[in-house]
């Protein structure tokens, strides 16, 4: 097939008619799970110390099921295991088992005191790359709202664990009042919906039986595609236009030969899975604030404020916009709320791109989908679940192994979307729900903004199974992921430009 | 120079068009809606949404709600989102009318059976009414949650499962009722934060 467009591209312009092709249109159906209230109704006046209790109440009983069907029956020279309601409840030499919050307590994590000593000294410390002592001297800890148990014990060796995570640990307490584990359980991947199940579920409600109506399953069509794009990294300089153009030729079906184009048709969705923007106006510390002269004209100070990363990326998406569907994440450098969720980035930003939102009060998703970090919604059926990278990232300070994909997978196994928020990770602070808890099992999880393309397919214990894909930032490896959306198998599409000038 | 008068700026200020917005406007900008219930108005916003060229527009909000009504469907999804929506308020007003039904015996027996629960007397509790007592052991609680307004904590334990005593929000409504507002707030609360804080 490549041939063949090899041969059609170097040649003499033809009168040739060549038919047109048709992408083929995307069935979309996102949930809006991570909205914030607007405006007034957003509150912070409440305690983050809800989060963790609201996790807990949310995930106790799931991971005490498993713990109870696994330790039940175990007996140890005589003695039988005995379930403790709190975490302080634990006797010295008895044989139980407890649930509850992981808190892990290491030294280099970021502290208050660092900000107050940056007040008294030349510099804070710079950040650090991963949170771990070399001496030893972080504590894994299980907490509730009793009070803290210091865990000991080779279980913790290898298995990984972060602040924030809900397990169940079998042992007992020693003569120093630490509890020595033997057995630790999760709560492991919960239920997974069934493909397209949420349409079919609004379907019955809406024909009163139980199939949707001929026309909705003719909208289904078959070899669909979804392309996942991260880490654009627009910062309005020379350097990135020419693979930026690349990638928008090849989805628009400009590149490439009359097979390929085929095949492009049908892409019918692209998610682009953060941090589009690389910050465009110079962040100063606060020493150096204070010695530069700015005038504020108009509440901004118009020497440092910069509109070309923003405006490219309007452009690039208002180009694409009239062919293909998009779906648009904010991630860490994108202009939208620091602590997640973050919110959708605000229409304003794109005054050529918003013309394709929906329209103000309409429930339907418009073409141009601006949406939450963290994301989830059904894309063909298939229950998509996503993020920025900011859970992950915050995962790989606390852990000391390098493999993302271990991280992914222990963060669905965990049913924590994020579980170092509140605790080194920015978040909003819940008081009715923890919105990171994840109550459904995706059948694709994503996550933007990684060093490396990699990808693999994990299953739970009920037969779910999850496609788990770190996509790559496109700045750095010019790689797209491309998701067949019948088999769920994904390959990638690489832009390079040769540099041998 | 000659002394200003008065009366030459008043009847300049009379000739002028003025701007009413007070109840003497007699300009009809929006027709009213009557509001009977919030779910009416659901409806109604809906309609509006709806595109339908064929309604005629200057008509009276009456006549154009029923003609909308006969012309364009109910979305049944719409119907039915809505209906659960409905059904969860209903419950939450279950509970609190279950509550309000329990009768002041059963609330001193709850408690006497949590007094009864501890070899020695409480201390420093001589002055409260049973009602405070039984609040403020609801506050030190922590299985329910801490620190959120004890209505909002109740309903939130409800709602997670967790069981909290049905006595306990009869106490509650029982305090409103007779609109005491500090029952919402344990008294410690109220000495600890400032004054400026926003209550919840």
């Amino acid at each position: 097939m490549a041939d063949q467009d090899v041969d059609a591209l170097l040649q003499a312009p033809s009168n040739e008619e060549y038919p047109t092709i048709d992408r083929i249109p995307s069935s979309y159906n996102p949930l809006h799970s991570f909205d914030l209230a607007k405006g007034d109704q957003k509150h912070y006046q409440q305690q983050y110390g809800d989060i963790y209790f609201l996790r807990l109440a949310k995930l106790k009983p799931a991971v005490e099921e498993i713990a109870a069907e696994a330790w039940g029956e175990i007996e140890t020279a005589g003695e039988s295991v005995r379930r403790v309601d709190r975490v302080l409840d634990v006797r010295q030499g008895e044989l139980c088992w407890v649930a509850g919050t992981v808190y892990m307590d290491m030294p280099l994590k970021p502290n208050i005191l660092d900000d107050i000593s940056k007040d008294h000294w030349i510099s804070a410390p710079p950040p650090r790359e991963k949170y771990i002592s070399p001496s030893g001297q972080d504590q894994t800890m299980l907490e509730d709202e009793s009070g803290r148990l210091r865990l000991i014990g080779t279980p913790l060796q290898i298995s990984m664990l972060v602040t924030g995570c809900i397990m169940a640990v079998m042992g007992t307490e020693n003569a120093n009042g630490d509890f020595e584990i033997i057995d630790m359980k999760v709560p492991d991947l919960p239920r997974q919906p069934q493909r397209w199940e949420r349409d079919e579920v609004s379907a019955v409600l809406a024909n009163g039986n139980g199939k949707s109506s001929k026309k909705e399953q003719k909208g289904r069509r078959e070899g669909t595609k979804v392309a996942i794009v991260s880490g654009l990294g627009i910062n309005g300089d020379e350097g990135d236009t020419l693979t930026l153009d690349l990638l928008m030729e090849y989805l628009l079906g400009e590149a490439c030969g009359q097979s390929t184009q085929q095949e492009i048709g049908n892409i019918s969705r692209l998610i682009i899975a953060g941090n589009s923007i690389r910050e465009g106006t110079p962040l100063y510390s606060r020493d150096e604030l204070s010695d530069k002269k700015t005038s504020k004209k108009y509440g901004y100070d118009s020497a440092a404020y910069n509109p070309a990363p923003t405006q490219r990326l309007d452009d690039f998406l208002a180009t694409l916009l009239p062919s293909i569907p998009i779906t648009l994440l904010p991630g860490e450098g994108d202009p939208a709320n620091v602590s997640l969720p973050q919110q959708p980035i605000h229409p304003a930003m794109f005054p050529r791109s918003r013309n394709y939102s929906p329209m103000a009060g309409s429930t339907e998703p418009g073409w141009f989908d601006s949406v939450t970090n963290p994301w989830e919604g059904d894309v063909e059926g298939w229950r998509m679940m996503g993020n920025g990278g900011q859970p992950i990232d915050d995962v790989f300070k606390y852990v000391e192994g390098e493999e993302r994909l271990d991280m992914m997978e222990n963060l669905l196994r965990w049913r924590c979307g994020a579980p170092t928020a509140p605790d080194t990770l920015w978040c909003y602070p819940f008081q009715d729900k923890d919105q990171f808890v994840i109550e459904e099992c995706p059948h694709v999880y994503f996550v933007g903004s990684q060093p490396t393309f990699e990808t693999t397919v994990i299953e739970g214990p009920t037969g779910q199974t999850v496609r788990l894909i770190a996509v790559p930032k496109f700045k750095e490896t010019g790689e797209m992921v491309l998701l067949d959306m019948d088999t769920l198998e994904v390959e990638i599409v690489i832009f390079k430009v040769f540099n041998d000038l | 120079m000659p002394s200003t008068r008065r009366k030459p700026a008043a009847q300049s200020a009379r000739a002028q068009q003025t701007l009413a917005f007070g109840p003497n406007s007699n300009k009809v900008t929006k027709p009213s809606i009557p509001s009977t219930s919030k779910k009416v108005d659901k409806i109604k916003l809906e309609k509006a949404v709806t595109p339908e060229f064929s309604t005629p527009s200057p008509a009276p909000e009456d006549s154009q709600e029923a003609e909308v009504q006969a012309q364009i469907p109910e979305s049944p999804r719409t119907l039915a989102i809505r209906n659960q929506g409905g059904a969860k308020q209903a419950d939450g007003s279950a509970v609190e009318e279950k509550a309000k039904k329990i009768p002041e015996t059963q609330i001193r027996k709850y408690w006497k059976g949590k007094e009864d629960e501890r070899i020695a007397p409480r201390v420093h509790q001589q002055g409260l009414s049973v009602n405070e007592k039984i609040l403020r052991h609801f506050d030190l609680s922590s299985q329910y949650g801490v620190s959120i307004p004890r209505m909002k904590r109740w309903k939130r334990a409800d709602g997670l499962g967790l069981k909290p005593p049905i006595e306990v929000l009869a106490v509650l409504m029982r305090e409103e009722g007779r609109g005491n507002g500090t029952a919402e707030r344990a008294f410690m609360d109220g000495l600890l934060t400032s004054r400026l804080a926003v209550n919840e």
